[in-house]
């Protein structure tokens, strides 16, 4: 029974995200994938929000009534897909046999296999391991473990706001002011459960991991890519080291942020190549969505605005102007902004701004010496070298999504060299957590370059056999 | 010479200057000397037998070399260790973690860094070998030898390191280290980086981008099957403590076995609900965040960074307290009261156990 109920518990929130993404993504190459991997990040990150209003409208809580609910709106969605059954299709799904090569082949099922243990290796170390991490048990986990017990959302407020309070009818901890989507789901499950479970409570992260697989797969796929190359950079993503731990020691939001924010990227660069406006729509709502996740979120939802900026004007001086503005705009606010004003949690007054010497060979130390992205980086400074060096026409190709993950890369160089989360970089504390928000990106940046050589390389050979 | 020729000697500058560059990023035993002196001592001799104490710790002292080197060990019951290290005597005052190596030890094999340069050169030269593991667990050496730090003996070294098992620990969260042993001052990620890149570039020239690719997955492969390799070496181990035991009591079988099980009894006796307010006390940041969860759902305060406690006025009778140590906090049982910084409280105990009490403000 209580297996039972810990899958509905996850299985029909979950539902209810690909039914509203499969309303959403028409006919197109590798549609199922988009849907899967889509579908689950909306059913992760709506669901928390569902739960809330539940509790906002003073509806009984508890495990079966919001069920219920789930289950007849899952019912009300399918109904009208199937009334307006033009704009959802079948789908013109993408070839799911693997390549025709003997080797290419091999090869697939040889990454597909190596995946398969990797996913089993973290999913039992997720079952069987309590809450772990430090975070998990500071500010993420103990909302959860109050409000399995109230059965309610009582608020959690800051240290000295509970004490002017006296501690009535509200909870602290260290971080009250974080987005909740990752403990309602903690809580979510309890629920399910009956019983406070430290290791089963974290198995939306595993769903997590799995939905940023199927949409990079989907989104590889659609950009016409040989499958096998979509399969190599697959197994690029699903194998980055700190990607995962944070599956196998579950408990704290980077997971979840990387995931929507790389997502919103990945949508980003094929919108901006095909120009389909759901892909417009996935790319905003994943943006949106990083709100949700946690308080940088917010400054990676703002990257993605020189990302559309390029997008309408797409070359590669554009390119390189978006990414000079957002220097210029970030020194500006930096120098000019008011220190007072909190946002997302942070006043420039209490940065302590001032470059910190140490902070960037501890950033080298993380993306290049340290064994926390393979040889992910590695990559990309070949890849750029030789972009830049031979075929400086891939740019602009990339620009929307080069212009964001530029955007970010100078937000987080500032906020590793010049604010007092160097500490964060010298002592390799969170230089890690915060880069792999960055990294489903830079691997899905690793597979556009990749591809965009491999296509100019075939049609320079096709123009040369024609000459 | 051909352009290819000119593309690899390009590609390989490149190359050596990256490395160079990283270098610097990366710590080494500096003091390490490249051959063994003629009057290197001796290791600890062949079948000597430690026992580690009541807290699972052992020590033996040793002559030892008076410039950085390995000492190789061979044990038998290896696989009461959790881990190992050499102290050069008068020890400093900092603890040398670098030099600390964690178990478990593949094929009862153990290398052990000797950092630093003595301060009596010669064969007045001192350390300390030091064991940590099971509680009255037995440990016989088996053979021992003393290692110059060669670039053969870096490499080894830094294998031995990287496809040993090291378990999860709370850094694992913020980054993950191939290797974490200092000494040999390499990382197969910078290795396996130097070469795709000035391979790669070679390549590019010759092959263009599907060699990239290839090459890529190659050198990807090379670090990720060690670590697939790890992952699973975890799992085993995470299922041997924790498989078929209750969730509940899984954090039981933690290294905060002990705060848990406090927190248990005390959930026990307080009524439960948010009326019930705990103020949990500690200079440990660790102790005193993992002691607060444990004891959610209770309304507790804990405030890091900040002073242990709050002002007196801020507590009131009924309230309650956890002190943990090391804590600033200090109990005068005679009187019946709990001091930090210039306030105090008058109190009772309600019970203690180990380095924890908790306590009713009156």
């Amino acid at each position: 029974m209580e297996w039972l109920r810990l899958t509905l518990a996850l299985l029909v929130p979950l539902l209810l995200g690909l039914q509203l993404v499969a309303r959403l993504v028409p006919a197109t190459p590798a549609r199922g994938w988009l849907v899967a991997g889509y579908g689950l990040l909306a059913g992760l990150l709506l669901w928390p929000l569902l739960l809330r209003l539940w509790a906002v409208c003073g509806l009984p809580p508890g495990f079966w009534p919001p069920l219920g609910f789930a289950v007849l709106l899952l019912v009300a969605l399918r109904w009208w897909s199937f009334a307006q059954t033009t704009t959802v299709m079948p789908g013109a799904a993408a070839p799911t046999a693997l390549p025709a090569g003997r080797v290419a082949r091999l090869l697939c099922i040889l990454l597909l296999a190596l995946l398969s243990l990797r996913l089993l290796s973290l999913a039992l170390e997720l079952i069987w391991r309590p809450l772990f991490p430090w975070d998990a048990t500071m500010h993420w986990a103990t909302k959860a473990r109050v409000w399995f017990e109230w059965q309610g959302f009582v608020p959690f407020v800051a240290n000295d706001e509970w004490l002017s309070l006296v501690g009535e009818g509200v909870f602290t901890d260290h971080h009250p002011d974080y987005p909740v989507t990752v403990p309602v789901w903690q809580y979510w499950l309890a629920t399910a459960l009956g019983r406070w479970d430290p290791a089963l409570i974290n198995l939306p992260w595993l769903v997590c991991y799995c939905s940023l697989g199927m949409a990079f797969y989907g989104q590889a796929r659609a950009t016409g890519a040989p499958q096998v190359e979509v399969i190599v950079f697959l197994f690029f993503l699903l194998t980055l080291p700190l990607l995962n731990t944070h599956v196998a020691l579950a408990g704290y939001a980077d997971l979840f942020l990387a995931t929507t924010f790389g997502l919103s990227l990945m949508a980003l660069h094929n919108g901006s190549r095909g120009g389909q406006p759901w892909q417009w729509r996935l790319a905003l709502f994943c943006a949106l969505g990083c709100l949700l996740v946690k308080n940088e979120g917010f400054f990676w939802m703002l990257t993605i605005l020189p990302g559309l900026w390029v997008a309408r004007r797409r070359d590669a001086r554009n390119v390189l102007l978006a990414i000079a503005g957002i220097a210029v705009a970030v020194a500006l606010v930096l120098w000019l902004f008011p220190a007072e004003i909190a946002v997302a949690g942070h006043s420039l007054g209490s940065l302590d701004l001032g470059y910190r010497p140490g902070a960037l060979s501890g950033i080298l130390r993380s993306l290049l010496v340290l064994g926390n992205w393979h040889m992910a980086l590695w990559y990309l400074l070949l890849l750029t070298a030789l972009v830049i060096w031979r075929r400086p026409v891939v740019l602009p190709v990339a620009g929307p999504l080069i212009a964001s993950l530029s955007a970010a890369c100078i937000l987080f160089l500032c906020l590793f060299t010049v604010t007092e989360y160097a500490v964060g970089a010298i002592r390799q504390t969170a230089v890690g957590r915060i880069g792999l928000h960055l990294m489903p990106g830079v691997v899905f940046l690793l597979f556009v370059l990749q591809s965009q050589l491999r296509q100019l390389e075939s049609r320079s050979a096709t123009s040369g056999l024609r000459g | 010479m051909g352009e290819y020729s000119r593309a690899l000697c390009r590609s390989h500058l490149a190359a050596l200057w990256i490395a160079a560059l990283l270098s610097g990023i990366q710590p080494a035993l500096a003091e390490a000397a490249a051959t063994l002196p003629a009057d290197a001592p001796a290791g600890p001799e062949p079948g000597l037998t430690l026992k580690l104490s009541g807290r699972g710790v052992a020590a033996h002292g040793l002559p030892c070399p008076a410039s950085g080197q390995i000492l190789r060990l061979r044990v038998e019951g290896a696989g009461a260790l959790e881990a190992a290290w050499l102290e050069r005597l008068p020890t400093a005052a900092f603890r040398q973690t670098d030099a600390r190596v964690t178990g478990p030890f593949r094929n009862g094999v153990i290398l052990l860094p000797l950092s630093g340069v003595a301060a009596a050169a010669g064969p007045d030269s001192r350390c300390r070998l030091v064991l940590r593991g099971l509680p009255a667990a037995e440990v016989t050496l088996v053979a021992s030898d003393w290692q110059a730090v060669t670039p053969l003996t870096r490499l080894s070294g830094m294998w031995y390191d990287w496809t040993g098992f090291r378990p999860w620990r709370h850094a694992s969260i913020n980054s993950h280290s191939a290797v974490v042993q200092a000494w040999h001052g390499l990382s197969p990620n910078v290795l396996l980086g130097v070469l795709f890149v000035s391979v790669g570039i070679a390549g590019y020239w010759r092959w263009r981008s599907r060699f990239l690719l290839w090459w890529m997955l190659a050198g990807w492969l090379a670090l990720d099957l060690p670590w697939q390799w790890r992952l699973l070496e975890q799992v085993e181990a995470t299922r041997d403590r924790f498989a078929g035991v209750p969730a509940a009591d899984r954090p039981g079988l933690t290294d905060d076995a002990d705060l848990w099980a406090f927190a248990e009894r005390v959930k026990s006796l307080l009524p439960a609900g948010g009326a019930t307010r705990i103020f949990v006390a500690s200079s440990s940041d660790y102790g005193g965040m993992r002691t607060a969860y444990y004891l959610y759902p209770l309304n507790v305060y804990w405030r890091r960074g900040g002073p242990e406690l709050p002002a007196s006025s801020r507590l009131r009778a009924g309230d309650h307290i956890v002190v943990v140590q090391p804590s600033q906090v200090r109990f005068l049982p005679q009187a019946g009261r709990l001091l930090f910084a210039d306030q105090g409280w008058s109190v009772r105990l309600l019970f203690a156990a180990d380095d924890i009490g908790l306590f009713e403000v009156r």
